[in-house]
């Protein structure tokens, strides 16, 4: 693992410095701070995105596509965070963030890892992709994963039950990434070279990583399918992995989209528990 | 790229993400939700994105389909509990899952696997009870919120008490998190909420619960949490136990544990001896096959033994197992050596030792050796020859006498080492190379300066090896004169059961009965005690007692020689209910020294059936160690013979020379009817020698 040099911030209350693994201000305990954004703003990251961006469009321009890459620009502009899961996590989502479930789930998760007891030690398990996107192992249990998406379209490997997270509540903790970084650690044992950004500037890494895809015939309405890309396997699915720092409950949903046709029994009670959740937090039920 | 596959699997039940494992643990190719998936993450970035993924070992598809099934469908039950909790969820909808719930908690595993989670931290104030003790219908979701309800009291104690020991040095060694696991993997706080309502209750349960978590933590955790526990609970009403004697027709008589309190000064003797006590009640009890007797008073030693520790409770693990091992209760035995290797955190390198000499003695190989080996690792070195040793006749205990001679041979010094060497005489004298064996023991005996009985009595077989009776019942007496009350009691039992079978074979059958009596007495269930007090019955015509000490032996199941014999002699027998034969019996099936014995049962069997071409076919090939059994077996040959020609002359055979002129009585005599053709009487004889010679 390629070590990261310890980066600083500074607090924008009381102007004390600490490093970026804070994700409070250690000396006035003011607002809430996002490791993965500050890195993804990083000067250097800033300008190695810039230099792929600007690289791409003028490889449009060569290719003759420029006019629609900029509409493709402008569209992932507006492109929204959604993440695909099964119902049944979804269900346990949903409740993270009340009382009532959180501390039996993670006594289930302990009964169920002392009973399998096969040899492996799961504490040593940490993920070194987020330990490396990081650039240290705290607060690696605080990142939730989805993809940038027009349209809702969502990466069906992971289940039909799709979130679209609010803006409002996501945008300021969220950072992109060039890929699925677990694969792209597996496969490179390392992430230089691919590029990372903020919220406000994901059109860039949309631009980056898919503009050559582009060509003369390409449309508004291939935009979706081009950002969104579907693998023979979830390894091999292509897409902008969106990064969101802290914590998540059902609040920080926008909507929530159902294929109901594909639920067996069980789980078609779990989504009337999802659904009655849902409306008591009045988030949409699409 | 082609990655070597294993049996394991990372499976998640609530994403249903599946993946198999590499063989090498690193990478895992995923098989679900996409069957057709079959791409490779690495396993710390699968486990990252699927936290509650579990790792399971299948050796098939269907095994694969089963386990996630059965994964699922607990998860999906705790979450439907969980639903009839939450204030958000409709009734409407709570009643379609209570449906659903209930069909599910038809299922015991699903059911305790619930309890398990949800009995192991209290309620939150947020959750709402209303639905489920107001409107549930179904009696397995009535029963739950029954004992869920009335559990939270006790619940919310044993969770705070729990969270009050994080920083214990009892807990940190394993770590809380961890433990906790542990504990609602095992029942643990199920277990104690559940049936622990009163100190008296929370008693009787602390030997479960021990147990359950010997191999998890040090017993005095378990009495520590407890203790705390059972603090504000109400008193509740204790058994009165009886004291642990032999007759269970005594009175009751006090809690015998106030006894001991009495006399202080004398505690530590008068717990030692009541500890004696205990062990030989629960050994016979096990013995009588009153099981569930057994065990709640092993609970009770258990629990007591453990506030000092788990060594006491080790040995007296072993010490039960041992006696009820020889009362024929093998299985019972092996469960309690399992019990004793689960308290890893009290055992040594000499504990080890012990239970491994004992599943050596039940003849659970594999286990002794296991546990010889966990001595090695924990030894400082010091008992290093004594570990060595027992490894050797391990191999011997398994017939390997080969293997154990080489062993034996690689050793530098070994005359420095009398156990050894009496280990070495006696591997020689089972491979029938007498001199060497008594060598062996000489040397031990120049070495202790005369004095080990254990050469001496090797000294003894090796003369009865030789046929020379009289010699080695002189030198078993001579054992019982110079060593009086020095002999360890497992020593006595052997050297007795030796004398008791010398004095059989040279037909002294009152004094042959009085040596098994003098065991009896400590060793009432002893499986060679009754055999041979039931074959001393039949040769002195007392078949109805006979009868009483074969049902003490269990014989049907025993597949010793020395029962296969008695069994063969007694299915001649019209009187005799129990004896079941078999034509043939395998010689592999016994150890070495056995097998030439193993070949004249055969061949006796073969002759009653008038098939005497197989009784000498069984004679072939066999090696003898004994000059007894060889002297057998050279007598039935001639019966075979002569059967088959009876104009075969015994005259050209020397060896039935010497039997017919000076050889042991009872073959003397039988040699004689066989060369007069009275085969009727030679059949009557043999029979008889059976019951002798073993």
């Amino acid at each position: 693992m390629s070590a990261v040099k310890a980066k600083v911030r500074t607090c924008p209350d009381c102007k004390f410095g600490m490093t970026i693994s804070r994700t409070s201000c250690p000396h006035c305990g003011r607002p809430a701070f996002a490791p993965n954004v500050d890195l993804a703003e990083d000067p250097d990251e800033r300008e190695k995105l810039r230099d792929r961006y600007t690289a791409a469009l003028a490889e449009c321009d060569k290719k003759g596509t420029r006019a629609i890459a900029d509409d493709f620009d402008a569209a992932c502009r507006s492109s929204r965070a959604v993440f695909a899961l099964g119902v049944q996590k979804l269900y346990r989502q949903v409740c993270t963030g009340t009382d009532i479930f959180e501390t039996y789930y993670d006594l289930e998760r302990l009964k169920n890892r002392t009973e399998a007891g096969t040899g492996l030690d799961w504490a040593s398990l940490r993920p070194r992709a987020e330990i490396e996107l990081l650039g240290s192992h705290f607060n690696i249990e605080h990142i939730y994963y989805a993809c940038l998406s027009l349209e809702g379209h969502f990466l069906a490997h992971y289940g039909d039950c799709v979130v679209t997270l609010s803006e409002t509540l996501t945008a300021h903790r969220i950072s992109c990434f060039e890929g699925n970084t677990a694969v792209q650690y597996h496969q490179k044992a390392g992430f230089s070279g691919l590029v990372r950004s903020n919220w406000q500037n994901r059109n860039e890494i949309c631009v980056a990583m898919f503009a050559e895809q582009l060509h003369l015939g390409s449309t508004q309405a291939d935009f979706p399918a081009i950002l969104v890309q579907r693998g023979s396997t979830s390894v091999d699915d292509i897409f902008v992995e969106v990064h969101l720092f802290g914590p998540m409950t059902v609040r920080t949903f926008e909507s929530v989209r159902f294929d109901r046709r594909k639920h067996g029994s069980l789980e078609s009670h779990l989504v009337a528990g999802i659904i009655d959740k849902l409306n008591a937090c009045n988030i949409k039920v699409l | 790229m082609v990655i070597a596959s294993s049996n394991r699997y990372l499976v998640d039940p609530v994403t249903k993400f599946v993946g198999r494992l590499s063989s090498a643990g690193a990478e895992v190719t995923m098989l679900r939700p996409n069957i057709l998936d079959g791409g490779v993450l690495a396993i710390d970035a699968f486990v990252g994105r699927n936290p509650d993924a579990v790792c399971v070992t299948c050796d098939s598809e269907d095994e694969l389909a089963q386990t996630i099934e059965q994964l699922g469908h607990k998860s999906i039950a705790l979450d439907f509990w969980l639903m009839l909790l939450d204030p958000e969820i409709k009734d409407v909808t709570k009643e379609r899952i209570a449906i659903e719930l209930e069909q599910l908690f038809h299922d015991d595993v699903i059911y305790y696997h619930v309890q398990d989670v949800v009995f192991s931290a209290p309620l939150p104030p947020s959750a709402e009870l209303r639905y489920v003790s107001e409107r549930a219908t179904g009696d397995r979701i009535r029963k739950f919120s029954r004992e869920f309800i009335d559990a939270q009291p006790r619940i919310l104690s044993l969770f705070a008490i729990w969270e009050g020991m994080r920083f214990d040095p009892l807990v940190t060694s394993k770590g809380h998190r961890e433990l906790t696991g542990q504990f609602v993997a095992n029942s643990i706080f199920r277990t104690i909420v559940t049936g622990g309502k009163t100190q008296a209750a929370v008693e009787r349960l602390t030997g479960e619960v021990t147990f359950k978590l010997a191999k998890v933590c040090d017993p005095r955790l378990v009495i520590k949490l407890l203790s705390e526990f059972k603090r504000d609970l109400p008193t509740g009403e204790r058994r009165k136990y009886q004291a642990i004697t032999v007759a269970d027709d005594l009175p009751d008589s006090e809690d015998y544990e106030n006894d001991l309190v009495r006399q202080p000064i004398r505690k530590t003797h008068v717990l030692y001896q009541q500890a004696e006590k205990e062990i030989i009640a629960i050994a016979g009890l096990y013995a009588e096959g009153k099981d569930v007797q057994a065990a709640n008073f092993l609970d009770q030693l258990v629990t007591r033994q453990s506030t000092d520790g788990s060594e006491f409770v080790v040995k007296s693990l072993c010490n039960i197992a041992s006696r009820v091992s020889i009362a024929g209760r093998r299985e019972v035995s092996f469960e309690l050596l399992q019990q004793a290797m689960n308290f890893s955190d009290g055992l040594d390198t000499i504990l080890y030792m012990q239970i491994g000499n004992e599943f050596r003695d039940i003849r659970e190989f594999d286990k002794a050796l296991e546990c010889y080996q966990l001595a090695k690792t924990l030894d400082d070195g010091s008992k290093a020859d004594g570990i060595r040793d027992e490894i050797i006749r391990l191999s011997v205990a398994k017939g390997d006498y080969d293997l154990a001679l080489s062993k034996y041979q690689e050793i530098e010094d070994i005359s420095q080492s009398p156990r050894t060497l009496t280990g070495l005489g006696t591997l020689y004298r089972k491979m029938g190379n007498l001199r060497d064996a008594r060598e062996c023991y000489w040397s031990v005996l120049h070495t202790c300066e005369g004095y080990n009985d254990v050469a001496d009595a090797g000294l003894a077989e090796s003369s009865k090896q030789s046929g020379n009776l009289h010699r080695a019942i002189s030198q078993y007496l001579n054992i019982f004169g110079r060593y009086k009350d020095q002999l360890a009691p497992s020593s006595e039992r052997v050297y007795r059961l030796a004398l008791s079978q010398l004095f059989r074979l040279t037909q002294q059958y009152s004094r042959a009965e009085s040596e098994l009596r003098k065991i009896s007495m400590a060793y009432p269930r002893d499986r060679s005690v009754n055999l041979q007090l039931a074959k001393i019955c039949v040769l002195t015509g007392r078949i109805d007692q006979a009868d009483d000490y074969v049902m003490r032996a269990k014989v049907p199941d025993l597949s010793e020689i020395a029962a296969e014999l008695f069994k063969l002699v007694m299915s001649k027998s019209q009187q005799f209910k129990h004896a079941g034969l078999q034509t043939k019996i395998l010689l592999t099936d016994y150890l070495p020294e056995d097998r030439g014995l193993a070949g004249c049962r055969n061949a006796m069997a073969a002759i009653i059936q008038h098939d005497f071409e197989a009784a000498l076919k069984s004679l072939d090939d066999v090696r003898y160690v004994d000059r007894i059994h060889s002297d057998f077996a050279t007598v039935l040959r001639f019966h075979a013979k002569r059967a088959m020609d009876g104009r075969y002359d015994y005259r050209e055979n020397p060896s039935l020379c010497r039997i017919l002129k000076r050889g042991f009585q009872p073959l003397r005599s039988t040699a004689r009817s066989l060369a007069s053709s009275d085969f009727n009487i030679a059949v009557q004889q043999e029979l008889r020698f059976c019951l002798l010679v073993a």
